[in-house]
């Protein structure tokens, strides 16, 4: 990277450190710290929301995805429009009224401290593991840059977002995401930009879709009814509804943004927001790494993407094996450019065929060398792209937008974090009648605490396959559950609190035994499965308890 | 006959706007089955 480039990634930290802390100044109560004294327009806390939901994971994870197998991802976000209007009749305006200050609060007053507490700390739990995956994403993607160690690059990812987190509450993220989410977009259309010029140097853009529609790549929607394949139509629609659902009607990181907005209707046009934009925004990320695929069709492409792993291999124990694979590689290239040149599409598909074969092997080879069983190349490939053929300047913009995704989804998960543990474990269960003051105190520290913790996780999962999936993995695991709670609080008068209780705790067995007993399952019907678990349980149990 | 609560301050109904995010997504998922299809 230039001189250039740095100078641009570091201004923008510089900025986004010196916006949050300018945003101290009203953080002197809880409510302010928390909640931002309940005062953000629905725009601000609009783009809080999507800029918390597109971490850098979307930009890394989501292109490299993209770039093996197209757009079929995007199903995973057909439930989400659905689900914020369902969220806008109904979680918005009785949150809102409820005066809470975490979405858990309200479930002691519906059941009582126990479904209140274990509802917040499976929370906690699900969002410590996603917040160090979090960072972990753009860590990945600067370390292969620059080759510093993962450990410095989180550190120096994680340090300036937790500063002004702690120090400037809400008010801060809320208002650096606005930002942040700025430069995101405008990183993306950047990288398009230049995409579009590399490809049409070679073939025009018609040409460009039917390559990758030859190989698959522009089959989005998948009709089949499968309960093994990740994406498709209905799990989308069926799954990611309940994901949404859950994610942002009960999960704290997202209700803690919407209890921001001026009002109920500034809440709902905040979640409407994204109902309209997230899909075409996905698309956006998606297609880009569809345009990186074909892009790499008419430039040679690495055999693999992480350079470092790339050199560890050719001077480790396989580097004869190795180097046959990159010949072989090389000439595959060659062919495939040629057949996709013309209009040989069989020829294109068997070359493109043999080209991902030899990959596979090049990726075994890696975790033969490493010991590295999860390692996935694609998590590589987007980030290759811009340090290899983006110009100076738009690297550094290119850095700052993988800075600014992972910070303000970061930074939104530790604010919420903090919150939880303060109003939901620390003032409920350790000290009930200390001031305000003193709890802003413990915000603070705690806000600092989880911050810590983050880094430390996220030095540990830089490394966990695709990194996308591990998030929503980790998440699916508890937020069916947390859903069925929510859905037994506001949908039932009938539900008791230990029923809610029972069939929370049957919830979590159940999806944990389909997740690791039928790991056929996919992930997005864990969803599905917990929340109906514990509203049925719950229902049988609130009717014997009563 | 409208209730008290339809006419709390900032809490208004929005109907036209939940059909719309509606028709948009419909719109969206079959202009991508028709691309898939398209280049396929």
């Amino acid at each position: 990277m230039s001189p250039i480039d740095w100078g641009v990634v570091v201004v923008y930290l510089v900025w986004m450190v010196a916006d949050g802390l300018r945003r101290s100044e009203n953080t002197d109560k809880m409510e302010g710290y928390f909640l931002a004294g309940r005062s953000l327009p629905w725009w601000a806390v609009g783009l809080s929301v999507m800029a918390t939901q597109l971490s850098a994971i979307t930009l890394v994870g989501t292109t490299g995805q993209a770039y093996a197998t197209g757009l079929r991802f995007v199903q995973f976000y057909f439930g989400l429009p659905l689900a914020m209007i369902v969220l806008s009749v109904t979680v918005v305006p009785f949150f809102h009224r409820a005066k809470v200050y975490t979405a858990y609060e309200y479930l002691e007053q519906r059941f009582d401290v126990r479904v209140r507490t274990a509802t917040s700390l499976l929370f906690l739990i699900g969002r410590a593991f996603s917040l160090g995956v979090v960072l972990a994403a753009p860590a990945v993607v600067i370390s292969a840059i620059v080759g510093w160690s993962i450990s410095m690059t989180v550190l120096i990812l994680g340090v300036p977002m937790v500063f002004y987190t702690v120090f400037g509450g809400v008010q801060a993220v809320a208002w650096t995401d606005v930002k942040q989410m700025v430069i995101i977009v405008a990183g993306l259309f950047a990288a398009i930009g230049i995409l579009i010029f590399g490809i049409t140097r070679d073939v025009s853009l018609a040409h460009a879709l039917d390559l990758a529609g030859a190989t698959g790549r522009l089959q989005a929607i998948d009709t089949r009814v499968s309960l093994s394949e990740t994406y498709t139509l209905w799990s989308g629609l069926l799954g990611g509804f309940f994901l949404s659902l859950s994610y942002f009607g009960c999960d704290q990181s997202q209700v803690q943004r919407y209890l921001t907005a001026k009002s109920i209707d500034e809440g709902r046009h905040s979640l409407l927001m994204s109902a309209f934009v997230k899909i075409p925004l996905q698309l956006l990320v998606l297609g880009t790494g569809v345009l990186v695929f074909v892009f790499y069709i008419f430039q040679p492409p690495p055999m693999l993407f992480n350079r470092v792993h790339d050199a560890q291999v050719q001077s480790g124990p396989y580097a004869a094996e190795y180097a046959n694979l990159q010949r072989a590689f090389d000439q595959e290239v060659a062919t495939r450019r040629q057949a996709g040149s013309g209009n040989d599409t069989e020829a294109f598909l068997a070359s493109d065929a043999r080209m991902k074969a030899l990959r596979g092997q090049a990726v075994d080879i890696v975790k033969k060398t490493t010991g590295d069983d999860q390692y996935a190349d694609v998590n590589y490939v987007f980030p290759t792209f811009i340090t290899t053929h983006m110009p100076v300047g738009l690297v550094g913009l290119m850095i700052a937008a993988m800075f600014a995704a992972a910070m303000s989804t970061a930074a939104g998960e530790l604010s919420a974090l903090s919150s939880a543990t303060v109003i939901d474990f620390y003032k409920r269960h350790f000290a009930k009648h200390e001031t305000d003051a003193h709890y802003l105190k413990v915000s603070k520290f705690s806000t600092a605490a989880w911050g810590l913790l983050a880094c430390v996780v996220a030095i540990f999962a830089a490394d966990q396959g695709s990194l996308i999936e591990v998030v929503n993995r980790y998440g699916s695991l508890f937020y069916g559950s947390i859903l069925g709670v929510f859905i037994l609080a506001l949908l039932t008068k009938r539900a008791t609190a230990t029923g809610a209780f029972v069939g929370l705790l049957s919830g979590m067995a159940v999806v944990l035994s389909v997740a690791f007993g039928m790991p056929w399952i996919a992930f997005l019907w864990h969803n599905l499965i917990g929340a109906v678990v514990v509203v049925a349980v719950g229902m049988a149990v609130s009717s014997f308890s009563k | 006959m409208t209730t008290s609560r339809e006419h709390e301050p900032g809490d208004t109904p929005m109907p036209r706007r939940y059909v719309a995010v509606v028709v948009v997504e419909a719109l969206i998922i079959i202009a991508l089955w028709a691309l898939g299809r398209a280049y396929s």
